[in-house]
């Protein structure tokens, strides 16, 4: 991992952080999970109420993007499950074994996201496949839409580009995202920031050709 | 002659030099009197013993011009007598530099040449005389490193030089510049005079450090440097008032004569050395500094087809540096003008749908034939020319009106010519012309960018006249697929080859089916069975599709159908066959016509046939009784019915409606025809155009799986790429075939992405993926 991501990796390297008072006691977080699961749920697994009662009991909304890693540390597969095994072995790491310091850990995800460029690529890039239902190799485009408001709103929203995308896919693309997209895009969104008039854009660059179609699109508009 | 009767004393250097000055005069002066041999001894000899004596008599205030006054033997002798030869040459030669200011001009010249020569003659006896001289002091003075000590020769050349030469150099120059001048004027002078001064001022040139070698220093300075300049002048004062009072042309002409007289003039009468920079200072003068002038005048004798005078262009501007380079950029963008004018023409006279392959090719040709020539013939087919017009070509071909709608209108039209040409017809070209016209098909297909399309429609166009044997001659097809392998390689005619090879097995095949026949069948089979032959050919070579209707086969020939494929598979087990009805024809003998005793033989096609023996059972029969018969779709239906109602075999009801449902169709039994034979097998016009549009089709089709191909391939070998490398690499592997668009790359490797053959890594590089 390059070095910009080091403040998070001590997450991993150091379980007992200053903000951890002692040990981390595995039966605690175990009985946490137990204390959310439902009792019609599989013993090892959350359902989605239990995971919605979950993230509500730590004051996690689900237009928070704080979500997207929370569910990455907890080794969800799939949007809203979450696994004892994943969720143990998360929370374990991370070093909180009560709902008070796993809030405290929320607070110290969030920020890691918003400071950290490389984390934020990181959970990104894992979003794609977490986010895609399962069996497909692409993303429908209107949960690419949700999902890349969610992520990217807040970081690259400035210059409307993310705004125009969206609206470019819906009018003129129609189809659903591959994975290649989704990750060009951040590619794409995080070079906008810096040339928001896209001058310095190369068409036969190493974009995929539905950017090329978009900023085609773009200069269009502009013209 | 009042010679000493005899020799001097030896020792007594005064006594010596008269009796040596009075020999030495003779010869200088009246050589041309003659000399006796023994005066001529007695001079050697004086020469010998005055420079062996031990001791000579004279003092230093008896010596005539050594100021020494030291007696140092034998050596100080010959340098007595050295120095009194030079004082002796001095002397002679102020008298000739006086002489020379009565002469001006030619007479200068002339007198110069006499004097020169009178000088140089001499200087060749009087160094022979005094070889004892030359050959011990001069020889240990020059051992001894002294300056300025020649052999009696070079001294007088040396002392011609300074005593004579440095004066009247300038006069002489003048005089020779004045007859130049003249001849270039246009008078007769007499070259011998300029060739022999030439020869004089070359002999000037002593190497400083080995008398013995020459240079042409003197030559360069005093000769060449003023040739040059008056040259200059010359020519700088002519071409102005020539071009301000005649045309390019005119001046080109003047040009080009003065530049081969001035060659001339180096042969004639001028030194070797002075050929380059002669040629540099005319060429600066006469092309150089008119250049604009000419590259002004190429565009009109280009417009105007002048080859001569763009040829005398071309030889002028070819001899400075960078004087063709516009030129070039001009031919070049007249070619594509030209190429693209006569495709308008066509086009405009032709519409679209109309226009034949032929007169495009033509057009086409005619353009590149007539710059090629002019290429040839005025340009001496300098490879830059040559390029310019393959640029201009290759522009025109593919870029112009008539391929404005789609790039591959060129290749397609061009493989119809050729299909054309190979086609039998009743104009069938002669043998040789044939092969000159296939080559000129390859001259245009040279340019083609799109050689994938040329190749698709040229290998349907085979596979028909294969398959319908309409091909005019084998040796002209197999000429043809030798001059496209030769231009593109075994893969581009690989298919086409396969196809030949087809047609021969399937001659073996018909055979070895008859043979299987006659031992097979019993003698009433054999007798009742129809005559057949059959091509069975491979599917992955020949660009045909199976039928796309269904089809009933007709009773007659189902055991014919279900013999050969019994025949077949126990031949090839494993094997497939794909019956292509729509391909297939047939003859069928009518005898319904009362016109004639003779039955009618039609030929027919397969679908026809299946109709037509309909009516062995009953004379007529509704639309919709043979659709479903035949089980044809109506696409297939209609055409075949319709030729049978134009040629008159069925006659339709109601009378002259369209062939549809609700339409009965009745055998005419009044059929007639002035031919026992009747073709009524005719490719249906609307078919073609299908066949025109699926062939487009399935060419972008083909253009995809090529790139991905080949980007799969590059990155197999390569494991991992920069995106913008791998790009320009498949670029570089496809261009042979057609000019791929880069979005369309990247589609192909969004696909291949997609399909996760390659991976995306850091820094713009894509990884494969095995």
């Amino acid at each position: 991992m390059p070095m910009a991501s080091s403040s998070f990796n001590s997450y991993y390297q150091n379980p007992s952080t200053p903000s951890a008072s002692g040990p981390t006691n595995q039966n605690a977080i175990n009985s946490v999970f137990d204390q959310f699961r439902q009792p019609s749920d599989p013993l090892d697994e959350f359902s989605i109420d239990a995971t919605m009662a979950y993230f509500d009991a730590l004051g996690l909304q689900l237009d928070d993007v704080t979500l997207v890693p929370l569910s990455k540390v907890l080794g969800s597969e799939s949007m809203g499950e979450i696994s004892r095994k994943g969720f143990t072995d998360g929370w374990m790491q991370l070093g909180a074994d009560s709902l008070p310091k796993m809030q405290e850990k929320l607070q110290e995800l969030r920020q890691s996201l918003d400071t950290n460029e490389e984390y934020f690529k990181e959970v990104y890039k894992w979003a794609f496949g977490w986010a895609k239902p399962a069996g497909s190799k692409a993303l429908p485009l209107d949960s690419a839409t949700e999902w890349w408001r969610l992520l990217l709103q807040s970081r690259f929203g400035d210059n409307g580009h993310l705004e125009r995308w969206l609206e470019f896919l819906n009018e003129k693309w129609k189809k659903s995202i591959p994975k290649d997209t989704w990750n060009m895009f951040y590619e794409f969104i995080l070079s906008a920031k810096a040339d928001p008039t896209l001058t310095g854009y190369d068409e036969n660059g190493s974009y995929p050709s539905i950017i090329d179609a978009y900023v085609d699109y773009y200069r269009n508009l502009e013209q | 002659m009042p010679l000493h009767p005899q020799t001097p004393n030896r020792e007594d250097l005064e006594q010596t030099w008269q009796y040596l000055e009075n020999g030495i005069s003779k010869i200088m002066n009246d050589l041309q009197q003659g000399m006796d041999m023994k005066a001529y001894m007695g001079i050697y000899t004086a020469v010998h013993n005055f420079c062996t004596s031990q001791k000579a008599v004279n003092s230093s205030s008896t010596s005539l011009h050594h100021q020494g006054g030291v007696h140092r033997g034998a050596h100080l002798l010959g340098e007595d007598l050295y120095n009194n030869l030079i004082h002796y040459l001095t002397a002679h030669l102020a008298g000739l530099k006086e002489q020379s200011g009565q002469f001006a001009d030619e007479a200068l010249l002339g007198f110069y040449i006499r004097e020169w020569d009178r000088y140089t003659t001499a200087a060749k006896y009087i160094n022979h005389l005094f070889r004892y001289l030359n050959r011990h002091w001069v020889k240990r003075e020059m051992d001894e490193g002294k300056k300025n000590i020649y052999d009696v020769y070079t001294l007088h050349l040396v002392r011609w030089k300074l005593d004579l030469f440095d004066s009247v150099q300038k006069n002489v120059m003048d005089g020779v510049l004045k007859l130049v001048e003249k001849q270039r004027n246009g008078e007769t002078i007499e070259t011998a005079m300029v060739k022999s001064i030439v020869d004089s001022f070359v002999s000037l040139g002593l190497d400083e450090n080995d008398s013995s070698k020459s240079t042409l220093d003197v030559y360069r300075e005093f000769f060449e440097k003023p040739f040059l300049e008056i040259t200059n002048v010359y020519y700088q004062l002519e071409s102005k008032q020539f071009v301000a009072e005649n045309s390019v042309v005119e001046y080109m002409k003047k040009a080009e004569t003065r530049l081969s007289e001035e060659e001339g003039r180096v042969h004639v009468y001028l030194h070797p050395d002075i050929m380059i920079p002669l040629m540099k200072t005319c060429q600066r003068v006469l092309i150089q500094e008119h250049k604009t002038l000419l590259h002004d005048e190429f565009q009109v004798l280009l417009n105007n087809d002048r080859q001569d005078d763009l040829k005398r262009m071309y030889n002028l501007l070819s001899r400075i540096t960078e004087g063709l380079e516009p030129l070039r950029t001009k031919f070049e963008a007249h070619v594509r003008k030209a190429g693209l004018e006569a495709i308008e023409k066509v086009a405009n006279e032709n519409a679209d749908d109309n226009l034949e392959p032929k007169v495009y090719v033509d057009a086409l040709l005619e353009v590149h034939e007539k710059y090629s020539s002019l290429v040839k013939i005025a340009f001496k087919e300098d490879t830059e020319f040559v390029r310019s017009l393959d640029n201009a070509c290759r522009e025109f071909v593919n870029r112009n009106k008539v391929c404005k709608a789609a790039s591959s209108k060129s290749p397609e039209l061009l493989a119809k010519y050729a299909d054309s040409l190979l086609k039998k017809s009743a104009k069938a070209a002669e043998e040789a012309d044939l092969e000159s016209k296939l080559d000129s098909i390859m001259t245009v297909f040279k340019y083609v960018e799109d050689k994938d399309v040329f190749q698709k429609f040229y290998s349907r166009m085979l596979a028909k006249r294969l398959v319908h044997a309409t091909s005019a001659s084998d040796d002209a097809e197999t000429s043809m697929i030798g001059k496209l392998k030769d231009a593109c390689g075994f893969e581009y005619t690989n298919k086409l080859q396969r196809m030949f090879q087809d047609m021969q097995i399937s001659k073996d095949l018909n055979d070895s089916y008859k043979e299987w026949m006659n031992n097979t069948l019993d003698e009433e089979s054999l007798k009742t069975a129809v005559d057949f032959s059959i091509q069975v050919l491979g599917t992955s070579f020949w660009p045909l599709t199976p039928p796309n209707t269904p089809f009933n086969i007709p009773q007659v020939i189902t055991k014919t159908y279900d013999r050969f494929q019994t025949f077949y598979f126990q031949k090839h087990s494993g094997r497939k066959l794909n019956w292509l009805w729509h391909l297939c024809k047939g003859d069928v003998k009518a005898t319904f016509a009362k016109s004639s005793k003779v039955p009618f033989t039609f030929h027919v096609s397969t679908y026809q046939m299946a109709i037509l023996l309909m009516f062995n059972d009953a004379t007529s029969y509704t639309y919709e009784d043979i659709e479903s018969t035949t089980s044809l779709s109506r696409d297939y239906l209609d055409p075949s019915l319709g030729v049978f109602i134009k040629a008159k075999v069925l006659n339709i009801e109601p009378a002259s409606s369209k062939v549809g449902p609700g339409t009965t169709l009745t055998l005419n039994t009044d059929f007639k025809s002035k031919k026992i034979r009747v073709n009524l097998n005719m490719a249906v016009r609307a078919e073609q155009k299908q066949e025109t549009e699926d062939t487009h089709k399935t060419i972008e089709e083909d253009r995809k799986l090529l790139m991905q191909s080949a980007i799969v391939r590059i990155m197999k070998s390569r494991k991992k790429l920069k995106h913008a490398v791998l790009v320009l690499e498949t670029i570089a592997q496809i261009k042979s075939r057609f000019t791929p668009k880069v979005p369309d790359i990247k589609k192909c490797i969004d696909i291949l992405l997609e399909k996760e053959y390659l991976e995306r890594l850091d820094g713009d590089r894509l990884g494969y993926l095995a």
